[in-house]
């Protein structure tokens, strides 16, 4: 199988969701004859160009950080730019992959929901999308275990699709999670966020002499 | 009370559009609201990159000089905003998305645990109440408008009251303003 996919990320430099993308691939290349081309959306000349590769395209992968409770607005672009498209998609599956910084996988579930009706609209086959939260530090903690953690199952998914073909809903669960914090974590991740607050942003506020600043409300009108 | 309405429609020719604002406007105004429209279209917006900037280099301030930080600071000014949009492809313009993603200057980058889920402190004491006004052209349909109005739901900086569409009348939209 060869797999088209975009990386959605507005960022100019290295992104979560590029580590994302090579994690999945890692696993969907290990079933012989599966191949792939990335192409990173903002550098890319113009959206044409994005719509004229995926007309060339018959299993795609859009991947992108969710903002703002859905997709950054290059990609929502992208999406009106495909409206040419509609129902006319019937040779094409298409999956999704979403990550974000927040721990629960809610968070995207509006989002999952508006992806599957673009597919259909399309007439394309959804393959399901990714939820992945938590996904905020992978870039700057390439070495940690929660980063290994999250590429590894990543990983397992790609393998999956590789072999199949297909999206496993069970690994797609499992990877997710958790959905929302339950009365147990919710003590857990009070303390996580504590120590978020302190160690991960407010040591970068510090880094960067702008910790006096953290509070500042520049847009405030007097 | 400050109404301020982000009229996140791209095309110009979608006049239909255009005039039903207007009314709106007009209505408001009658009903004694200080009323602003940014129409956005005609805005210089750059997209958010992600680079953070307003919460760790400069704090609650956006890289950009554009015309970003007017609408943050109308939106801060205002006791209510409609964002405005007509459907396409089942969700709102990317113009308006832009503006949504440029609201992150908005809250701090500290997280607390609200209920079941994370969440952004606040970085301004005081937000506008917010709703929805979306056209109702052949791209309408409920599933698209519940979707787009779950996105805006899920925001905790703001207060979500309503999501109206151009089949009710500007009268209509005006009187559920002034019921604010
Ligand atoms: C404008 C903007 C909006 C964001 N909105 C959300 C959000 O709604 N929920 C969330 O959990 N993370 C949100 N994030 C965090 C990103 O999804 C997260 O940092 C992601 O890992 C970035 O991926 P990238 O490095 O591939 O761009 C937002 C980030 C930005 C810059």
């Amino acid at each position: 199988m060869q797999l088209t996919v975009f990386n959605g990320s507005p960022k100019l430099g290295k992104s979560n969701t590029e580590l994302m993308v090579n994690g999945f691939l890692g696993g969907f290349e290990k079933t012989p004859g599966n191949g792939s081309r990335v192409f990173k959306l903002n550098q890319l000349k113009s959206v044409q160009e994005a719509i004229s590769i995926i007309e060339d395209s018959e299993d795609i992968l859009l991947a992108f950080p969710l903002y703002s409770y859905s997709m950054p607005a290059g990609v929502k672009e992208l999406i009106e730019e495909l409206e040419p498209l509609c129902g006319k998609c019937g040779n094409k599956k298409i999956g999704f992959l979403v990550q974000f910084g927040f721990r629960e996988a809610i968070h995207a579930r509006a989002l999952e929901k508006y992806l599957e009706k673009v597919t259909t609209l399309l007439n394309g086959e959804y393959l399901g999308t990714i939820i992945k939260g938590g996904c905020d530090g992978l870039a700057k903690e390439l070495n940690s275990s929660h980063t290994k953690k999250v590429l590894n199952g990543i990983s397992d998914i790609g393998r999956v699709f590789g072999e199949t073909g297909k999206f496993s809903r069970d690994l797609l669960d499992q990877y997710s999670k958790p959905e929302t914090q339950t009365m147990l974590s919710r003590m857990i991740m009070k303390s996580f966020v504590k120590l978020a607050n302190k160690y991960y942003w407010g040591a970068e506020l510090k880094n960067n002499g702008v910790f006096e600043e953290s509070y500042a409300q520049p847009y405030k009108s007097d | 009370m400050k109404v301020l309405i982000l009229n996140g429609n791209p095309k110009a020719e979608n006049e239909s559009f255009e005039d039903y604002i207007q009314k709106l406007v007009l209505e408001l105004k009658k009903n004694g609201h200080n009323t602003t429209v940014l129409n956005l279209k005609e805005m210089e917006i750059n997209r958010c990159i992600g680079c953070y900037s307003c919460w760790l280099k400069t704090p609650g301030r956006c890289i950009f000089n554009d015309d970003g930080p007017t609408i943050l600071r109308e939106y801060l000014k205002a006791d209510f905003v409609l964002f405005a949009s007509p459907i396409i492809m089942g969700f709102i313009s990317s113009l308006l998305k832009s503006v949504q993603e440029r609201c992150l200057p908005l809250v701090l980058p500290f997280l607390y645990v609200k209920n079941d889920r994370m969440q952004h402190i606040s970085r301004y004491e005081k937000y506008p109440a917010i709703a929805l006004l979306l056209d109702h052209s052949e791209d309408y349909d409920q599933i698209s408008a519940k979707i787009i109005e779950k996105v805006f739901r899920s925001s905790n900086s703001r207060k979500f009251l309503f999501t109206k569409t151009m089949n009710n009348g500007p009268e209509e939209v005006a009187y559920a303003i002034n019921s604010i």
